[in-house]
């Protein structure tokens, strides 16, 4: 499996529970690289560095309280800036009330919420199918991708791009 | 004397009458009667047409009228000497109210002609029948004048009780939101307290299988891989006991090993790279120069052991963590209500603190705790006290900032001191924030009554404490509290 430039970044301060993440996104670990932060300053870092080592972000999986700063409010800042406008976002909570979930969804463009405790196959569902959403709207080369993402969506997506050049 | 004449009159009304009486009897020209009343014999009623008017020699007549309502109040009450039925009368509109023998009556009964003849009479007794007519309508309006004073008295008491009222009514008011408050407090503390309870079971017993997982494992891992156990079992213990480095080296550790060695997973060697230094020298060592495939599937066995040793240790902080929770919790909503027992004030704030910790999470929490004896208090009842203030804190810098909190005693008092940076108390309103329904919050309030700073007050003046409120010299608001040694 080719390793893809394509980043996830993960942003949870709870040590345990980043562990988790990480461990159930590890059967996309293999193209798409893990990144993690506790915080939300440490993640500007991050993702800094990603930028200027060229690389892309496809999906942040991010906690909803973080020390200092609100996972929405990151998410949201995130969304203004052109370099993460298009990255895929997550809001991983375990209390989120109504009103900052709207929020989300109206400002930050919060592509999926998913309450704690969460199923493996549930993160797993959703990362898949952003990041499928990421490849087809960031990616000329989507063949790589047909294996770990959703191949069904990819493939019908190549066939109307060969269409669209046919005419 | 013409002019005090009605006086006469009103100074002793039956002398005069029982002149007239006198006089009326022994004339031949009149045709009066004399007549007896009974006790509630009716001398005529309201709206009746009177013919005649009686002049009262003996007993009482009650005048009642009947109100828009229906009701019939007390009007007058007529003495001997009195006129009965005189303004009807004169002036020949229907009877204005009803008159009733109070007591037995005697009284003398003219017709309009006698009436007449009387005043027109030549005698002396002309004078003494317009003395008599003329000191019955002084006697009415002396009567309407104290009247009018009487209701003005009454209304002004009136007045007064209606304002009473509706403090009494504030009162009430105040009194059920508070109680409601506190209402709610009680239930929640008991939910609280079970779902403590219920939460304790699977929480106990998720440590303790973690637990025994941590011994079993090893012996699982001897019998299962006889000759390589030792390794793995390091491995499992490394994991176990793993402490995570600065995650800026962290990230430089695996980049440097993505480089060394290209051909490894990612997810494979973020593990490799999170165990100790140490670790990583005899991993390097074992791996060599150009690990092959064997070498590769040896070490994801050992990570697998390391994974299992590090999830296990998740696995007992979490619920540990779950532990401490639920004793905060149990210890924070106590249901020994109303019982004061002896109690250390900063347990309470440190199960308080604990128990918002989410709240809290943005906002730097500074304890300078100084050594404090311990005192009589309502547990229960205190920690909300400080909930209050650590949540209006909070609310005030808007979840960003630093509270500060610090604790001391003086001979009398123990105090706690409760120190927010944010904008501080407007003056014009610092005299008011313990009055309840003070609220300068709008939405997203937690309880929304504007009563936490009140129902504080109140629960520390019970317990023979003070709370003082300031604006500190440095900005941000200080709210001190004192409760009695």
């Amino acid at each position: 499996m080719e390793r893809s430039d394509i980043y996830i970044l993960c942003i949870e301060d709870e040590q345990e529970v980043l562990d988790a993440v990480v461990r159930d996104l590890e059967k996309l670990e293999e193209q798409f690289p893990v990144e993690t932060s506790t915080s939300a300053e440490e993640a500007r870092e991050v993702i800094d560095k990603l930028f200027e080592d060229g690389k892309k972000i496809g999906l942040i999986l991010c906690d909803h309280i973080l020390p200092g700063d609100n996972g929405v409010e990151l998410l949201i800042e995130l969304h203004k800036n052109e370099r993460t406008h298009d990255t895929r976002k997550v809001l991983l909570t375990g209390q989120a009330g109504l009103d900052d979930t709207v929020k989300a969804l109206n400002e930050a463009r919060l592509h999926h919420y998913i309450p704690k405790p969460w199923s493996r196959e549930e993160l797993l569902d959703v990362s898949v199918n952003l990041l499928t959403d990421f490849v087809i709207e960031n990616e000329e080369n989507l063949l790589p991708y047909m294996i770990t993402l959703d191949a069904e969506r990819i493939s019908e997506h190549i066939r109307s791009r060969h269409n669209i050049s046919d005419e | 004397m013409i002019l005090n004449f009605a006086k006469n009159w009103l100074q002793d009304p039956t002398r005069i009458t029982s002149q007239i009486a006198k006089y009326l009897k022994a004339s031949k020209v009149f045709d009066v009667e004399e007549i007896e009343f009974d006790k509630n014999d009716e001398f005529f009623g309201e709206g009746d047409f009177n013919e005649a008017v009686f002049i009262l020699l003996e007993g009482t007549v009650q005048l009642s009228k009947k109100t828009p309502n229906g009701r019939n109040i007390t009007v007058d009450w007529l003495r001997p000497g009195a006129l009965v039925g005189l303004i009807s009368f004169v002036t020949g509109e229907p009877v204005l109210t009803t008159a009733v023998a109070a007591s037995p009556c005697r009284a003398i009964k003219m017709k309009e002609k006698d009436f007449l003849e009387l005043q027109r009479s030549r005698d002396e007794v002309a004078l003494l029948a317009q003395q008599l007519i003329i000191g019955n309508l002084i006697d009415r309006y002396h009567h309407v004048v104290s009247v009018h004073v009487e209701l003005e008295s009454i209304n002004e008491t009136l007045e007064k009780e209606r304002n009473h009222l509706s403090q009494a009514l504030k009162q009430l008011e105040e009194t059920q939101h508070r109680l409601i408050s506190q209402e709610k407090m009680a239930t929640l503390g008991q939910l609280v307290a079970g779902i403590a309870h219920e939460i304790n079971n699977p929480a106990a017993a998720m440590l303790r299988a973690s637990e025994n997982l941590v011994e079993f494992l090893p012996d699982i891992i001897r019998q299962a891989s006889p000759g390589q156990d030792e390794e793995y079992d390091k491995f499992f213990r490394l994991g176990l006991r793993r402490v995570l480095r600065d995650s800026e080296e962290q990230r430089r550790i695996l980049k440097e090993w993505e480089t060394a060695y290209p051909k490894f997973p990612r997810s494979l060697l973020r593990k490799v790279t999170s165990m100790s230094d140490e670790a990583l020298e005899i991993v390097k060592e074992q791996l060599g120069e150009k690990p092959d495939d064997s070498k590769r599937s040896e070490l994801d066995k050992m990570i697998l052991f390391y994974e299992s040793g590090y999830f296990l240790k998740n696995l007992q902080s979490s619920t540990k963590r779950i532990g401490e929770i639920v004793s905060s919790l149990k210890s924070y909503s106590r249901q020994d209500k109303g019982k004061y027992e002896k109690a250390d004030l900063r347990d309470g704030l440190n199960d308080t603190l604990l128990l918002l910790s989410n709240r809290l999470k943005k906002v730097d929490v500074i304890l300078n705790f100084s050594e404090i004896p311990p005192i009589d208090i309502i547990t229960g009842e205190v920690n909300q006290v400080w909930t209050n203030l650590i949540i209006n804190a909070c609310d005030a810098m808007q979840d960003r900032g630093e509270i500060v909190i610090s604790c001391g005693y003086d001979e009398r008092y123990v105090w706690v001191s409760i120190k927010d940076n944010g904008p501080g108390i407007p003056s014009s309103v610092i005299g008011e924030i313990f009055k309840p329904n003070f609220t300068t919050k709008h939405k997203n309030t937690s309880f929304g009554l504007g009563l936490g700073l009140s129902i504080s007050q109140q629960i520390i003046q019970k317990h023979g404490g003070k709370i003082r409120v300031k604006n500190a010299e440095e900005g941000g608001a200080e709210f001190k509290v004192f409760l009695p040694l």
